[in-house]
């Protein structure tokens, strides 16, 4: 990974040098255990803690909106940022939706390996006092307190990695990362599978039971790059839609609308599930989502600029078979 | 040297379901135990639910009285009635068994905001009144705590009425307050602490105090923080995502909303949670917001931790439990924070 | 539950559906009583929180009529909301919502019979499914209100939420 790490600073160093850019988003090291937290970089920032590794998680496409907007009303600002496979389509669905304007983004797309799930390997590990991590190109070690242990990478991916179709950007000013297609050729979910062949009360069992854990602290909203409204539904107080309690109706309520608003914008990055602190699956709805607008509209959210997002648009002839009928 | 040790008694591990038991028959007990929520304070019914191997639960223990959303009073036009809280009331106080010292001492920061202050709070008053806080000493802290940074430590007695210390085999009981001498006298379960044991204890904590590794350094903070328009706080909220983890999560954060909720011609006047990470906390009904970004939703949570609080109640908001540190999305670190202000010039 | 008689919102367009559920009422056509008519300007108007918040609020089901593909007044409303609604139908039914519960159908004005049908259609299939419970969020009167007292609600829920 070194190899890269120094390519994109190098690059970094020359887009400031030539002035092209006044930000850049990227990652650095975090002060937890197998954690990155983004990085604001600025021109005179040394790029020493600069990093790039299977665990920068964070979808940094979030930030995009307020770091341009702030900057503008003088002269147009460039920001630079580092896009895995999908952050680039989230940059893309926010330039597609009149949040950005391609040239106030300079996109550096790097070739994703799959970032690993932090969370799974500290299940797997008792103490919290991690000592040392090391990799290789198979494995991660880590050394605690009371022992070591090796994890396969593979098997320590996010479940949106596991079924990621798109690792390589299609949008991006320089590619970093030899471009080789995904290996990954488990692109369908198999959770949503298993959850479609569940009785009805069954599935609203288990759709209750994920949202009993919801605190409502909105982090599954604020850090997915889609939910830019300046103004939630969830806060509107006129009309106001539902109660600010923490009822399990009001929970619902605020997931339905939230999970339906991504309909067919949705890049299934899983920006979403990693923010939330309760552990709430909610891939396993957005996700059935993202599959049924593939399989109805034929669309993939955020690979070109070309193509209208499906619920901008018709055709004459699009399915109507769940359309009432007098019997 | 004796009258030191009249306050500590010993409780004898294979004792321990006897004591608890006993303390069952009087009393609510809410403790630690695992739920859908992750391990948090509910409800026991025997002590074989109890979860004392714990590091920290997920939520702290405000939650108990001050809960994410509480009803203050409800009201139905048709009858004339209305009813308020304070109207039922269990015969039996509460027990809060086994929460950490730092969320001990975040409840005696509630204290100071909702109880000792005027006006003062009936709701969380009466709950507060009726409960007796037995909060059990750090062994072993996680990376994350740095509740000595903040004037808390892992055997910190300040809130509790009652704490305890896991000693081999047995654990060592410490009455703080009189509440706490009354509900452990006449128990027969309890024999008489001897030098020993607080010899044992001291140096678990020692042990426990040697784990913690931050180096924050908050006595500097204060002068920094007084200058409210100073330069870095252009830079440390810029990866802020503006949700409510932290505050949600904090043991000390305690600001709320109110709201009234009618359904069908009923309705009830709640109070929840709220958050100075969103926009709404401030909004204006003109429009206008006097926080209008991120940078000054961030500035107002640590200054109101780290500044006015010690200018309102002299103490720092804070206990270092590190749950803002575990939780938070973009691992944005309250401990780099407070680094980078120190740092910078 | 033959005693049932379920609460329906039916969100009708103003220029096709609307006007055939007046084209019935003016024939006389006899349909079941059950439906509480909200007028829209078009079926493209209808968000799904209209339908969720509905829901919430008592109603054991949803009907949503637009005019038929083609005969849009405003051209292609219809057409944007047929691609809307498909996804709206899979999704609930996904998490477990019945499917009759969110029904869709296409009235012109012309079509007073097909709009009594479609009436009766659902009534039946919503009386059938018996009342919405499971998402619905009950009166505060004062003997469901659940005040989080700390020994009353362990998990200090105070869950409206009537099971």
């Amino acid at each position: 990974m070194k190899s890269i790490e120094s390519e994109i600073k190098d690059l970094i160093k020359k887009l400031f040098s030539e002035k092209k850019i006044e930000v850049f988003i990227g990652y650095e090291n975090g002060t937890l255990p197998l954690r990155t937290t983004p990085y604001f970089v600025s021109p005179n920032d040394d790029l020493d803690k600069l990093a790039w590794n299977r665990f920068c998680s964070n979808n940094l496409a979030v930030y995009l909106p307020r770091v341009v907007a702030k900057k503008k009303g003088g002269n147009s600002c460039k920001v630079g940022i580092l896009c895995k496979g999908c952050d680039s389509r989230s940059v893309v669905g926010l330039i597609k939706e009149k949040q950005l304007s391609r040239n106030d983004v300079f996109i550096i797309g790097i070739v994703c390996p799959g970032i690993i799930d932090t969370k799974k390997i500290l299940s797997e590990i008792k103490s919290s006092d991690i000592e040392h991590i090391d990799e290789d190109d198979e494995n991660i070690m880590v050394k605690f307190k009371d022992g070591k242990k090796n994890f396969r990478k593979k098997d320590h991916l996010y479940e949106c990695c596991i079924n990621c179709e798109f690792t390589t950007p299609f949008v991006y000013d320089t590619l970093i990362g030899d471009g080789k297609s995904s290996s990954n050729t488990i692109t369908s979910s198999q959770k949503v599978a298993e959850f479609s062949a569940k009785s009805r009360q069954e599935r609203w069992q288990i759709f209750e039971q994920e949202l009993t854990k919801c605190i409502r602290c909105y982090a599954c909203r604020n850090a997915c790059p889609n939910c830019y409204c300046k103004e939630c539904f969830a806060e509107q107080t006129k009309p106001k839609w539902f109660s600010v309690t923490n009822d399990l109706s009001d929970i619902i309520f605020y997931h339905i609308g939230r999970i339906f608003h991504q309909a067919g914008r949705c890049v299934d990055c899983g920006a979403c599930v990693r923010a939330c602190p309760m552990d709430v699956d909610l891939r396993l709805f957005t996700r059935m989502l993202v599959d049924e607008v593939k399989e109805r509209f034929g669309y993939d959210p955020g690979l070109n600029f070309e193509e209208a997002p499906p619920l901008t648009t018709f055709a004459s002839d699009d399915k109507q078979e769940f359309i009432t009928e007098p019997s | 040297m004796k009258k030191e040790l009249e306050n500590y008694s010993i409780l004898n591990k294979e004792d321990f379901n006897k004591f608890f038991n006993t303390l069952l028959g009087k009393y609510n007990i809410f403790g630690p135990s695992k739920s859908d929520k992750g391990d948090k304070l509910n409800k026991i019914n025997s002590a074989d639910d109890l979860m004392l191997d714990y590091k920290n639960f997920k939520m702290s223990a405000k939650e108990f009285f001050f809960p994410q959303c509480e009803t203050l009073l409800a009201f139905d036009p048709s009858t004339g009635i209305v009813k308020n809280r304070s109207e039922d009331v269990d015969a039996k106080n509460d027990i809060i068994f086994g929460i950490r010292p730092c969320d001990a001492l975040a409840l005696s920061f509630f204290d100071r905001v909702f109880k000792d202050g005027a006006p003062q709070d009936p709701y969380y008053t009466e709950k507060r009144h009726r409960s007796t806080i037995i909060s059990l000493a750090c062994l072993e802290p996680e990376p994350t705590c740095f509740c000595n940074a903040v004037g808390c430590d892992v055997d910190s007695e300040t809130g509790a009425d009652i704490i305890l210390t896991q000693l081999n085999s047995r654990y060592l009981i410490k009455s703080v307050t009189e509440k706490g001498i009354e509900i452990l006298k006449h128990l027969k379960t309890l024999i008489p602490a001897t030098e020993d044991d607080i010899k044992e204890k001291d140096e678990l904590m020692a042990k426990a105090k040697s784990g913690l590794k931050s180096n924050v350094e908050v006595k500097a903070l204060k002068k920094k923080l007084d200058d409210f328009d100073a330069s870095f706080w252009q830079t440390v909220h810029q990866k802020c995502l503006g949700c409510g983890v932290c505050t949600y999560f904090c043991p000390t954060c305690h600001c709320f909303d109110m709201t009234d909720e009618v359904c069908n011609n009923t309705g009830r006047r709640i109070r929840t949670w709220d958050s100075c990470m969103f926009p709404l906390f401030t909004l204006h009904a003109s429009g206008h917001n006097p926080r209008p970004s991120y940078k000054e939703r961030m500035r107002q949570r640590i200054l109101h931790k780290f500044n006015y609080a010690q200018e309102n109640y002299n103490e720092i908001f804070c206990v270092g439990c590190g749950r803002c540190i575990i939780n938070c999305p973009v691992n944005l670190d309250i401990r780099k924070v407070i680094q980078e202000i120190l740092e910078a010039k | 539950m033959p005693d049932f008689e379920p609460k329906i919102v039916a969100f009708l367009c103003n220029w096709c559906s609307y006007a055939g559920a007046d084209l019935a009422g003016v024939s006389r056509i006899q349909y079941p009583t059950n439906i509480r008519v909200i007028k829209v300007p078009c079926s493209g108007r209808i968000n799904l929180l209209y339908i969720i918040r509905a829901l919430q609020k008592g109603v054991d089901g949803i009907l949503v009529s637009g005019c038929h593909p083609g005969d849009c007044h405003y051209i292609s409303g219809n057409l944007f909301a047929r691609r809307k609604f498909a996804l709206m139908k899979k999704f609930l039914e996904y998490i477990g919502i019945e499917p009759e519960r969110v029904q869709f159908t296409w009235v012109s004005a012309a079509e007073g019979t097909r709009f009594a049908q479609v009436v009766e259609k659902v009534t039946n299939d919503i009386r059938k499914l018996g009342p919405l419970k499971y998402f619905r969020k009950n009166d505060y009167n004062d003997k469901k209100c659940n005040f989080s007292s700390t020994s009353e609600n362990p998990n200090f829920l105070s869950g409206a939420v009537n099971k």
